[in-house]
């Protein structure tokens, strides 16, 4: 089976509802990572985004605070899974390993 | 997430699109993170762009849904709108040619309509102001009663703005303009003049026209008795920047209203106005320059109205019908009316004494064609959707068998031709862009699609209709075949279809043949316009006004300028030839008819030379000369006058005007005015001085002498700038409409040509394709090519040939109307007609010989073996 991969944006919203802790869902997460980012995200791409996150296992999904009226509205919260930690921790320590082979004269140039 | 429901309502649209394509789990989700977000929105960023915002963000998740999504989270409507799509393009992939006609046609269709619209919403806007009182804005008009019938004028006698004002309940305020070419003159300041034309206003002005200031104060601007209101380009001319202008001395020179101003405003001209002025001075200035103006017989102003709230317009026109019969010095001939201010620019016309549609013909006219354009082009979609009917009925049968509702295949249709027309949108957009500044040179306007704001809705909506149009026909039709022949690939219904197919193709074509019969007499009619003998050489003959030093002493110019060589004669005359030639009624002469008083005659007053510059042809007697000082009360009539007077000898009797004078010579006729007028009675008459001083050049080194005109002018009157105009050129101007008219028939009628001539490629391509076994037969039995060829496209020719018959007798009656409206006209021969039907005959069948030609040279063994 192929290798289950971590793309840069679902990295981003993964590690976001991480941050939030139990306050993750939809609104959040995007105004968050506008914030981090400092560029508009559409709610379109965030749920592809969770979606396919929640699909390999990494975010658990909970429903809070349904409304009855106005049309069955329901908040829905993400919830990032211990195999979703592992995969950060896992794109976190191969970056942090190319990093550390960087040679002297490459990281000179941020002086 | 308080407050009024109905204000904080997210777009119900998106709301509904949303709900269409997202399942019922995803939907609650995202309408609780939308409506959040959409409330939080409302408080940072204000609610319209909160429900902008919310919209962009249900399309960004149908978007990804469309894209990438996963189906648990949409509809089954989303996955048909991919089937759907992808069907679609398979078969514009499998049918290019098709595909592109379609296309082509639309976006040619669209580009056309899309530029006749920016026109026509152009021409609506003008004057259509919406300052505070524009909507009760009413401008009085004087009929004035002649035996040749009623004329219409604005300029009405001077008081009358006030007397009104004072005297009819109904009016709110009056407000009296006097605008006219001879209130202008040179504004200087410093070393910098410009040429200016004034408009005094009254001051309510600002209530009805607008009229924006860059600097100065509105409210106060017409207070000051030395006051000038400036254009924000007379500014920039003067001062090189409208900020520095106000409250500076400027210096004014003119027949009137000559002396030093200080600048008290400066204002933005008005692009949707019809009047052109950049001076703007208080009707209370005018009045203390020209005090004779309080007198009832003194004209030439023009009387605005706003009247109360509720006034029936009916009712008040009765009430001034007979207004001035009660001042003094007034004809009983001459009655009152009033007309909105905003109707004036396209119902400016009148015809006894009522408005009719002026510039609004054309406004109708253009739309129509931009309609007929666009049928054209949904007419190709419909016929070739439908022909192409057998290749996609497969498709039909299968969807039907697994239960798809009719409605459904329909909006299948519906989804396709919007989706063409949508594209073909984005197409033409790009075309008008490319094509605007050509278009503008036409018209004579700057149109700018990117300026007119109000256009994305209408354009929307054009687009929308065009494609539920395209789609209707097609999308009933094709959704109709019965299951199981569809299943088997045979058509149920074809005769129906066909026959229907050859109706709208004799439209396109009825429709075509007509724009080609109109834009062949058009031009006809242009042409002899420009090449009719005028009766004179205007050719040579330059003119400018009288001003600054020449107003006293033009002489010692007038003696000079004829030592330069290539000047051949100069002199001076009044009115301008083409545009503006004095008249008057009142003339006396013997045995007059006592009806005849009324008779309107024309006449030129100028300097001893001007008739023979004119190249006038003398008749009999002589023209009016130096020699016989007895001419200063002589005049020269015309032959049309001669008929009136109706002397057998003219020469030596007397006419009267004013005092007497005596005939002395006769001349030919010849068209002092344009085209649309029959020749009017005239005369020439001597005036020391005064009018327009002409000069007439040889045919070499025009440059050359212009320049050293130009030279002795400003020598002799420093301060003034020459500029001066060939009198030919008031002849084209007038007939500028009828340039534009023409040109535009042009382009459309070979728009409307090319569309059409496109879809009946396709189709001959599609039917001959559809014959090619009958084809391959024949040629076995030994049938020529050429017979061949004739087989197939008699079917089409025989439509075309309805058609231009169906077009002839229509194109003769449109035709007729628009020439009735010129007094010397183009005979309606049969020529133009039979001329006009040959070119759709020869365009239309080179078409379809292309199709059917190569047809013919089908491999007879291939198309028989096949199976």
């Amino acid at each position: 089976m192929k290798k289950v991969t971590l793309g840069a944006f679902e990295e981003l919203v993964l590690l976001t509802a991480g941050v939030l802790q139990d306050n993750a869902y939809g609104v959040t997460i995007k105004l968050e990572l506008e914030r981090q980012l400092n560029k508009k995200i559409s709610l379109g791409a965030l749920y592809s985004a969770l979606q396919r996150l929640e699909e390999k296992g990494w975010v658990n999904s909970r429903i809070g605070g349904i409304t009855e009226k106005q049309g069955g509205r329901r908040k829905q919260y993400y919830d990032i899974t211990k195999e979703g930690m592992m995969a950060l921790d896992e794109v976190r320590a191969m970056r942090n390993s190319l990093f550390d082979r960087l040679p002297q004269t490459a990281i000179n140039l941020l002086k | 997430m308080s407050s009024d429901p109905k204000n904080t309502r997210p777009p119900r649209f998106a709301k509904w699109l949303l709900e269409s394509f997202c399942s019922y789990d995803f939907l609650s989700t995202a309408l609780w993170d939308l409506e959040e977000l959409f409330h939080h929105n409302i408080k940072t960023k204000g609610l319209n762009k909160a429900r902008f915002l919310y919209t962009i963000e249900v399309l960004g998740i149908i978007g990804h849904l469309f894209f990438k999504g996963k189906s648990q989270f949409s509809t089954n409507k989303l996955a048909m709108l991919r089937h759907n799509v992808l069907i679609s393009i398979r078969s514009f992939k499998r049918f290019k040619s098709t595909f592109l006609i379609n296309l082509f046609g639309l976006v040619i269709g669209l580009a056309s309509a899309l530029l006749i619209f920016l026109w026509v919403n152009n021409e609506l806007n003008k004057d259509q102001f919406s300052e505070k009182d524009s909507d009760r804005h009413f401008q009085v008009l004087v009929n004035m009663a002649h035996p040749s019938g009623i004329r219409t004028r604005a300029k009405a006698p001077t008081p009358m703005a006030a007397a009104m004002e004072a005297e009819l309940p109904e009016i709110n305020y009056a407000i009296p303009i006097v605008y006219a070419d001879f209130y202008q003159g040179i504004l200087s300041h410093k070393n910098q003049y410009s040429r200016a034309q004034i408009l005094f206003a009254g001051s309510g002005y600002f209530n009805v026209f607008p009229c924006d200031f860059v600097s100065g104060n509105k409210a106060t601007a017409f207070k000051d008795k030395n006051g000038i209101i400036i254009s924000e380009p007379l500014a920039i001319n003067l001062f090189g920047d409208s900020a520095k202008a106000l409250d500076q001395t400027v210096d004014f020179k003119g027949e009137l209203f000559t002396g030093p101003y200080t600048v008290s405003g400066v204002f933005k001209p008005d692009k949707d106005s019809s009047t052109d002025f950049d001076i703007l001075m208080s009707f209370d200035q005018f009045m203390t320059e020209r005090p004779e103006m309080k007198k009832w017989y003194n004209g030439g102003t023009e009387t605005h109205l706003v009247l109360k709230e509720g006034v029936d317009i009916e009712l008040f026109n009765s009430k001034i019908k007979n207004y001035l019969h009660t001042k003094e010095s007034q004809g009983k001939s001459q009655t009152l009316f009033a007309q909105k201010y905003s109707d004036r620019y396209l119902y400016g016309q009148y015809e006894n004494g009522k408005p009719v549609a002026g510039r609004m013909v054309y406004v109708r006219i253009f739309s129509l064609i931009a309609i007929f354009v666009l049928v054209i082009a949904c007419i190709n979609y419909m016929n070739l959707s439908t022909a192409q009917a057998t290749r996609r009925i497969k498709e039909i049968g299968i969807k039907k068998a697994v239960g798809a509702q009719r409605r459904s295949l329909v909006y299948q249709h519906f989804a396709e031709s919007i989706f063409m027309t949508s594209l073909s949108l984005i197409i033409s957009v790009g075309i008008v862009l490319l094509l605007l500044p050509k278009f503008n040179e036409i018209t004579g306007k700057s149109l700018s699609i990117l300026g007119a704001s109000g256009i994305v809705l209408p354009v929307l909506g054009i687009t929308l209709l065009t494609g539920l149009v395209s789609g209707l026909y097609p999308g009933i039709y094709l959704s109709g075949f019965n299951t199981v022949f569809a299943l088997k690939g045979k058509l149920s219904s074809g005769s129906g279809a066909l026959w229907l197919r050859k109706v709208l193709v004799v439209f396109q074509f009825t429709i075509s043949a007509t724009l080609i019969i109109s834009a062949v007499i058009i031009h006809s009619q242009l042409n002899f316009i420009q090449q009719f003998n005028l009766g004179y050489d205007t050719e040579p003959l330059i003119s400018f006004q009288q001003e600054g030093k020449f107003l006293e002493a033009p002489d010692v110019f007038v003696e000079e300028v004829k030592n330069i060589p290539g000047v051949v004669n100069a002199s001076h005359m009044g009115g301008d030839l083409g545009i503006k030639i004095s008249s008057r009624y009142n003339l006396k002469w013997k045995n007059q008819n006592p009806d005849d008083k009324g008779i309107w005659f024309h006449f030129i007053e100028g300097g001893y030379d001007m008739a023979e510059m004119l190249g006038v042809e003398l008749k009999s007697g002589r023209l009016l000369s130096r020699e016989f000082p007895s001419d200063e009360s002589a005049v020269v009539i015309n032959e049309t006058a001669v008929e009136i007077l109706g002397f057998d000898n003219p020469i030596g009797e007397k006419l009267h005007v004013g005092s007497a004078y005596t005939i002395v010579g006769v001349v030919k006729d010849f068209h002092f005015q344009g085209m649309y007028e029959t020749i009017k009675p005239f005369f020439f008459q001597i005036d020391p001085e005064g009018g327009n001083i002409i000069i007439k050049l040889s045919r070499d080194n025009r440059a050359e002498t212009l320049n050293r005109i130009e030279e002795l002018y400003s020598a002799l009157n420093p301060g003034y700038p020459f500029e001066f105009k060939f009198i030919d050129d008031n002849y084209q101007k007038l007939y500028d409409e009828e340039r534009r008219i023409s040109s535009l028939s042009d382009y459309f009628a070979t728009v409307a040509v090319a569309i059409s001539c496109l879809g009946l490629l396709a189709l001959t391509a599609f039917s001959t394709q559809r014959r090619f076994k009958e084809i391959a037969i024949r040629k076995v039995l030994g049938s020529s090519n050429s017979g061949i060829v004739q087989m197939l496209s008699k079917e089409f020719l025989i439509l075309v040939i309805i058609a231009i018959s169906t077009a002839l007798p229509i194109g003769y009656y449109l035709m007729k109307n628009w020439l009735d409206s010129f007094a010397f006209r183009i005979d309606l021969q049969p020529f133009y007609f039979v001329f006009a039907g040959a070119i759709m005959l020869i365009v239309a069948w080179l078409t379809i010989v292309a199709q059917t030609a190569k047809s013919v040279n089908i491999n007879v063994t291939e198309s028989l073996r096949s199976e």
